[in-house]
């Protein structure tokens, strides 16, 4: 892996050339250890569709797929990334088509300001890998690391059951999300 | 029977649902420019502390700082206080009055390096004796928080009406309570972001997680001292307000003053913890009332004495302590009323407008002591909730008249799911937990006024291929105000929602507008919008009628097209019409414009209460199960329902969403929320330990509509999203009351406080009364802390 | 707040990572813990050193032994998700699920959670906070914040995984740079809230294993919250009893009930857990245990709910994990 040491008026900065693969793609990023994969996601790579809610792992607004699991992007380092498939907001639609999660969650009506609905619905999408076909605890249980102050998650639950019986109606949606859990990434080498 | 509309009333998805689903949207956090530095504020660990000196200049000579600003570069603005001078600096000056309050700020590279450098900032403070509660706040001799402000009184409001004493004497039953209700949240997740970028020909744009942009246009020239015509204001989707991101706050105006003082972009974004200790909470609140009824039910009089601790600054904490007094006099006919409130300012974080702003507070009390009240004297609380409803074509005593009113078929219709519920829920299937059903009512506003300008204005492009473009000076916050604006000119102008773009908000060109507060922009907004759209459909019929050989007055829009009515084959499609239109002779340009503000509405009188406040009041019953678990006290609610008169919904589905949003933030607020102090610091400030309801703690929200029209409201419209969150806690409180019993006085009701009701002990059902700290828990005594 | 600077070392084995320790070192798990904390400036290590690339530290498998061998970088939701699709382990799984949210139990790691920092109000707070209120205890300092002039520490260890752990009966082992030993898990505590974990810090949690449950065992874990999910332990209890047969009259032999989120260190209560032994288990016998455990608890006002209300509940969570154990 490659390791560019840069000299500048911070004193030394140590920042590592790291190749991150989101959304099926891969991004050369240079990072600094400590920085989160939220911070690098948005502010170097330009997804902003992941969004800073707390910074603090007790809203879910941050949350990405990461190898298919959902997890918040503010507690994991961008060094620590490498070598894995991210997801985010940004990676589901396909060919221009919403997935069916982000139509239904735009048709019942389970956005509001919209804020809690990236990390909503990775947080579903990860669920509808696992469990095709949920019960109403289970997607409750699911969605309950993800705040929403607007909704009430009334409509949240019903946009998720929607999909999932979409999904099990449309035979066609299972490549994609075969594609969304492998690792589609060459295997990066590790940290410093 | 109602007319048949095409884009009104129906199941809409919202304008900017996909863009938002798919992660495109933008919110302020989200935009960087070329060249941009990141700013932070440093904050005062202090709840009362004075300012005698601030060094920066370590911080300022830390490389890659481009800017440290204190109150020294700052012409020293005071913001807040409608209706009198405000007394809220953007950075402290002399003194910092609450933990959190901004002292200075700085500009870097990254947000790291200003970090940094607001570490290596000396501030030194002389720490003053702070006030943290309303009560001592108001002793004699206390510290004061403003010098101005003898017994730290921030405002006073006196309404009375009636004879208040003499009624009494009349009546068979009195009643006295008092009730306490939490500081709480308002809980958005998107935490405040700004975003300034000054040109050197003196103009200032500005991006920012504002609820009403105009708000900061106004304040910032101020602040500034620059042209309003020179501040340009431009929204990006927002991620919630509920009141809390009103005001013009020290992170926009840090943004804007420190890329003054560098010749670069600036985005400062708060951190949630800061958002959660540093800004805004709602007025807890102390309600003494008194209320007496006749042996049959009827309500003859209410007396109350309130105390809203105000926290450090004034903000437009005269219109909250204003509602807070007025709106004892909805949602029941109340013959003699007096409501004396006190605004106190502590070293706390300012209170301000919250969902419901002020009337969740009162209603709360008074809607739980009616039950109390029904139950001594051997009456269906919803029977005398009926009996005493306010009708259409009453006038209250403070002069609100109310037109459209369906209170009483929403009682009706919250009996009837009572009733409902009862055979429907089975009883607990163990004995440890205990199902109860509880109801409430309440009347809000539809905009009330808080300043001269009180207009809301709409702008109408048609674009050559037929689309709509629509803008208006009222920001989307999420309640989907850019959906049922885009519906109502949609419907004016015979075209589908999909051809109408809603245009993000620019101060450049779009109209000034009061902003989004008090449930107006349906109503008020949603009539400039009409006005507009009608404005285009005139001068569009003018060239249809030309085509058509026929008169404008006979021509009909609907489909995407315009004919002449009784003959929908004699027309012409919409956007062939607009070509026509455009292209004909020298062509026209078709652009409309409206503008809205319902007339008679008073300025409010804060003093005494009086006054109509608002074009349309709108209504509603709530209705909430829950099972108590007698062992641990937690609640658990099972269902919601909302029998509500919002006039003519726009959107159903939306307006579902603003019940339910509504509902399950009360369910947080009744049981879980509050900010807990200790000596004037916050200590939950985390979404960890400041409990917001999840998705294992919703339920399933039912909701009727009653059928009124509303006069003046756009096709009929009324207020839909904020008076939902003020009978919620009452009807909760009364439904833990139809299970066990007890009568909660102070909410959060805590799982602790329900073991030591159920134990016979007091502590929990009864208002904190020696201490009146109210959001303390057990701790450490009251008189340690730091030194 | 940003994370303060460090370095991050990804160790790729047990010996390197143990060689990497030292002064100004941590070791990183899954990370949901240390890095809140850092971005609260309470930790600022110069060095963090990652333990989730070790092969050995990951896995759950079944022992030959009939036991169950948990790798200590293994997620809470691997291990949840394993065990309930083995009945004789699930109801681990359930008592795993009790844990944090979802998310962060796909982040949130076995061997995080029992090396998991102990938490108090007064400790788990912004820097502004310390400006004012000063270090206390826990950070260097000589005052304790949450009882008046103690002077010992009172943070608590608020993890779910360590009662249910020590109710089955698990070790740990830990690899040093003098080798591997093997401890039970309550000997990882070290009972001061300052300093809960009783690990050098040159030294890692490997794996934990649970000895092959005997026939007929029972477990339940409950926990004390305010919300259903998120939300740390106000008070946890754990019985693990084994009994002489199946159904509703059998009789506990051997039984281990164990107290979390309750002080400094999860305590096993011996004492409760031989009053049991040779008794069908009801509901009744919560009054007779009660005490046992009420005394063991160290609750003080340094959490979201009042102490007194804590040490109510302990009879609450005993009587309903003996409900559960009825069979
Ligand atoms: C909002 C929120 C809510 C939470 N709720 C809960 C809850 O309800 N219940 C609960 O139990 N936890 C909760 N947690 C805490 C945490 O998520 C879990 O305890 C998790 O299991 C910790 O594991 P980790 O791998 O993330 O630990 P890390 O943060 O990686 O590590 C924690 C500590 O353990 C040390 N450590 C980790 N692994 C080893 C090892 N193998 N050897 C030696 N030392 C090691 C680290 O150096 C560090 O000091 C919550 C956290 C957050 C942010
Ligand atoms: S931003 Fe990561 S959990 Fe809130
Ligand atoms: S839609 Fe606003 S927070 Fe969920």
């Amino acid at each position: 892996m490659h390791h560019a040491r840069r000299r500048g008026n911070r004193g030394h900065v140590t920042l590592n050339e790291i190749i991150l693969h989101v959304n099926g793609r891969a991004y050369a990023a240079r990072v600094e250890d400590h920085w989160t994969l939220l911070d690098v996601l948005r502010n170097q790579l330009g997804f902003t569709g992941a969004k800073k809610g707390c910074d603090q792992g007790s809203c879910g607004a941050c949350t990405v797929l990461l190898d298919g699991i959902a997890v918040q992007s503010c507690l994991v380092l961008a060094v620590q990334s490498q070598g894995r498939s991210i997801v985010t907001i940004e990676g589901l639609a396909r060919d221009g088509r919403l997935d069916p999660l982000q139509s239904a969650f735009h048709e019942v009506g389970a956005i509001q300001c919209g804020f809690c609905t990236p990390g909503m619905i990775l947080s579903a999408k990860a669920l509808l890998l696992r469990n095709p076909d949920p019960s109403e605890d289970q997607i409750k249980e699911a969605l309950s690391g993800n705040l929403c102050r607007c909704t009430g998650y009334v409509k949240i639950v019903q946009a998720v059951k929607m999909a999932a019986a979409e999904r099990s109606q449309a035979a066609g949606a299972a490549p994609q999300d075969v594609a969304l859990r492998a690792d589609p990434a060459p295997q990066a080498g590790s940290g410093t | 029977m109602k007319p048949d509309y095409v884009n009104i009333g129906g199941r809409m998805p919202r304008v900017d649902g996909i863009v938002k689903a798919a992660g495109e949207a933008m919110y302020a956090a989200d935009l960087s420019l070329p060249g941009m530095l990141h700013g932070r504020l440093l904050r005062s660990p202090h709840p009362h502390a004075r300012i005698l000196g601030v060094d920066t200049s370590a911080a300022a000579a830390l490389p890659d700082v481009h800017a440290v600003i204190t109150s020294r570069d700052t012409s020293g603005f005071l913001a807040g206080g409608i209706g009198s001078p405000g007394n809220e600096p953007y950075l402290a000056l002399d003194k910092a009055r609450f933990v959190g309050d901004a002292v200075a700020a700085v500009a870097a590279v990254d947000e790291e390096t200003a970090e940094r450098a607001l570490e290596l900032i000396d501030v030194q403070y002389e720490v003053l004796n702070p006030v943290l509660d309303p009560f001592s706040a108001m002793r004699p001799g206390a510290p004061l928080v403003h010098d101005d402000a003898p017994g730290n009184l921030s405002f006073e409001t006196d309404l009375s009406f009636g004879d208040v004493d003499d009624a009494f004497s009349t009546c068979d039953y009195v009643r006295e309570d008092e009730f306490e209700t939490a500081p709480i949240r308002h809980g958005f997740i998107e935490p405040h972001a700004a975003l300034a970028s000054w040109e050197t020909s003196g103009r200032l744009t500005f991006w920012g997680s504002k609820q009403s942009p105009y708000f900061t246009y106004r304040n910032m020239a101020k602040a500034l001292g620059i042209p309003m015509s020179r501040v340009r204001i431009v929204q990006p989707h927002l991620g919630g307000g509920f009141g809390g991101k009103n005001e013009m706050f020290n992170v926009d105006f840090c943004a804007a003053l420190l890329s003054i003082t560098t010749g670069r972009p600036v985005k400062v974004v708060v951190s949630q913890e800061e958002v959660l200790y540093a800004y805004r909470q709602r007025h807890p609140a102390w309600i003494k009332l008194k209320t007496g009824f006749m042996n049959d039910g009827t309500l003859v009089a209410v007396d109350a004495d309130i105390v809203a601790d105000g926290g450090a600054y004034k903000g437009i904490g005269a219109l909250s302590l204003f509602l807070m007094c007025t709106f004892l006099a909805l949602p029941y006919r109340v013959p003699h009323l007096r409501a004396k409130g006190r605004r106190v300012y502590t070293n706390t974080q300012p209170s301000c407008a919250m969902r419901g702003h002020g009337v969740p507070q009162v209603r709360y009390a008074a809607e739980v002591q009616l039950d109390m009240a029904a139950s001594d004297l051997g009456l269906d609380p919803l029977e005398v909730r009926i009996k005493n409803a306010i009708q259409p074509g009453d006038t209250t005593g403070n002069e609100f008249r109310i037109t459209s009113c369906g209170l009483t078929e929403t009682l009706v219709a919250a009996r009837d799911t009572a009733e409902r519920w009862r055979r429907e829920i089975p009883a607990a299937t163990e004995p440890h937990l205990k199902r109860g059903i509880g109801v409430a009512s309440y009347g809000y506003v539809s905009g009330p006024r808080i300043a001269g300008h009180n207009t809301s204005a709409a702008l109408i492009k048609v674009h050559e291929d037929g689309r709509v473009g629509l803008a208006t000076g009222s920001s989307d916050c999420g309640q989907g105000s850019s959906t049922v604006l885009s519906q109502i000119a949609a419907e004016v102008l015979g075209v589908r929602l999909e051809d109408v773009q809603y245009a993000s908000l620019d101060s450049e060109i779009v109209p000034v507008d009061p902003g989004v507060f008090g449930s107006r922009v349906t109503f008020i907004t949603g009539n400039a919008v009409k006005r507009a759209a009608e404005d285009v459909r005139r001068q569009l019929a003018g060239v249809a009628a030309g085509i058509l050989g026929v008169d404008p007055e006979d021509l009909v829009f609907r489909d995407r097209r315009v004919f002449v009515e009784g003959d929908p084959e004699r027309g012409i499609p919409f956007d062939r019409l607009v070509k026509s239109a455009q292209y004909s002779g020298t062509g026209m340009t078709l652009l409309g414009r409206g503008y809205w503000a319902p007339e008679g509405i008073d300025l409010p009188r804060f003093d005494t209460g009086m006054g109509n406040q608002s074009g349309a009041y709108s209504f509603g019953t709530q209705v909430a199960a829950v099972e108590v678990d007698t062992e641990t006290g937690r609640v658990k609610v099972l269902r919601l329902a909302v029998a509500h008169d919002c006039g003519q919904p726009i959107n159903e589905m939306l307006v579902e969403g603003q019940l339910e949003g509504s509902s399950i933030g009360g369910v947080g607020h009744t049981f879980t929320e509050c900010i807990q102090r200790r000596q004037g610091q916050t200590m939950n400030a985390s979404f960890l330990e400041y409990r917001m309801p999840t998705a294992l703690d919703a339920c399933p929200v039912e909701s009727t509509h009653t059928d009124t029209t509303d006069e003046m409201g756009p096709y009929g419209a009324k207020e839909a999203g904020e008076g939902v969150q003020v009978a919620i806690m009452p009807a909760l409180v009364n439904a833990v009351h139809d299970a066990i019993g007890v009568w909660f006085k102070r909410v959060p009701i805590t799982p602790e406080a329900v073991v030591a009701a159920l134990r016979g002990s007091s502590a929990g059902a009864t208002p904190n009364g020696g201490a009146k700290g109210g959001a303390d828990g057990d701790g450490p005594d009251e008189d340690r802390g730091p030194t | 707040m940003s994370l303060p600077r460090f370095t991050y070392t990804a160790a790729t084995s047990v010996e390197e990572a143990c060689s990497l320790a030292g002064s100004g070192t941590m070791f990183l798990s899954g990370g949901t813990d240390l890095l809140v904390s850092m971005k609260q400036r309470i930790h600022a290590p110069a060095r963090l050193v990652g333990l989730a690339g070790i092969p050995e530290l990951h896995g759950v498998a079944e022992t030959q032994a009939g036991g169950l061998r948990i790798g200590a970088a293994t997620t809470i939701t691997q291990l949840a998700e394993w065990a309930l699709t083995v009945p004789r382990w699930s109801a681990l799984g359930d008592a795993a699920l009790k844990t944090s949210s979802p998310l962060l139990r796909n982040t949130g790691t076995v061997g995080g959670n029992l090396c998991l920092d102990t938490r108090c109000s007064f400790y788990n707070q912004p820097a502004i906070f310390r400006a004012r209120w000063g270090a206390c205890l826990k950070l260097g300092g000589d005052v304790c914040h949450a009882v008046r002039r103690s002077t010992t520490c009172h943070a608590v260890y608020s993890g779910d995984l360590a009662g249910p752990l020590m109710a089955w009966g698990a070790t740990a082992t830990v690899a040093g740079p003098a080798g591997t030993r093997t401890l039970p898990v309550e000997h990882l505590f070290t009972g001061d809230g300052a300093r809960p974990c009783a690990l050098a810090s040159d030294e890692i949690l490997v794996r934990v294993e649970l000895p092959q449950p005997p026939p007929y065992a029972r477990f339940s874990y409950q926990k004390l919250r305010l919300r259903d999910s998120i939300d740390f332990p106000l008070m946890g209890v754990s019985l693990f009893a084994a009994f002489d047969g199946p159904g509703a009259g059998a009789r506990c032999r051997g039984c281990r009930i164990v107290l979390n989120a309750a002080g400094p260190a999860p305590v096993v209560v011996h004492e409760a857990g031989g009053l049991l032994d040779g008794a069908v288990p009801t509901e009744e016998l919560a009054a007779d245990l009660a005490p046992l455990l009420r005394a063991e608890a160290r609750a003080v006002g340094n959490t979201a709910a009042g102490a007194g209300y804590r040490i109510e509940m302990i009879e609450v969570l005993v009587r309903r994990a003996l409900r559960a154990l009825e069979g």
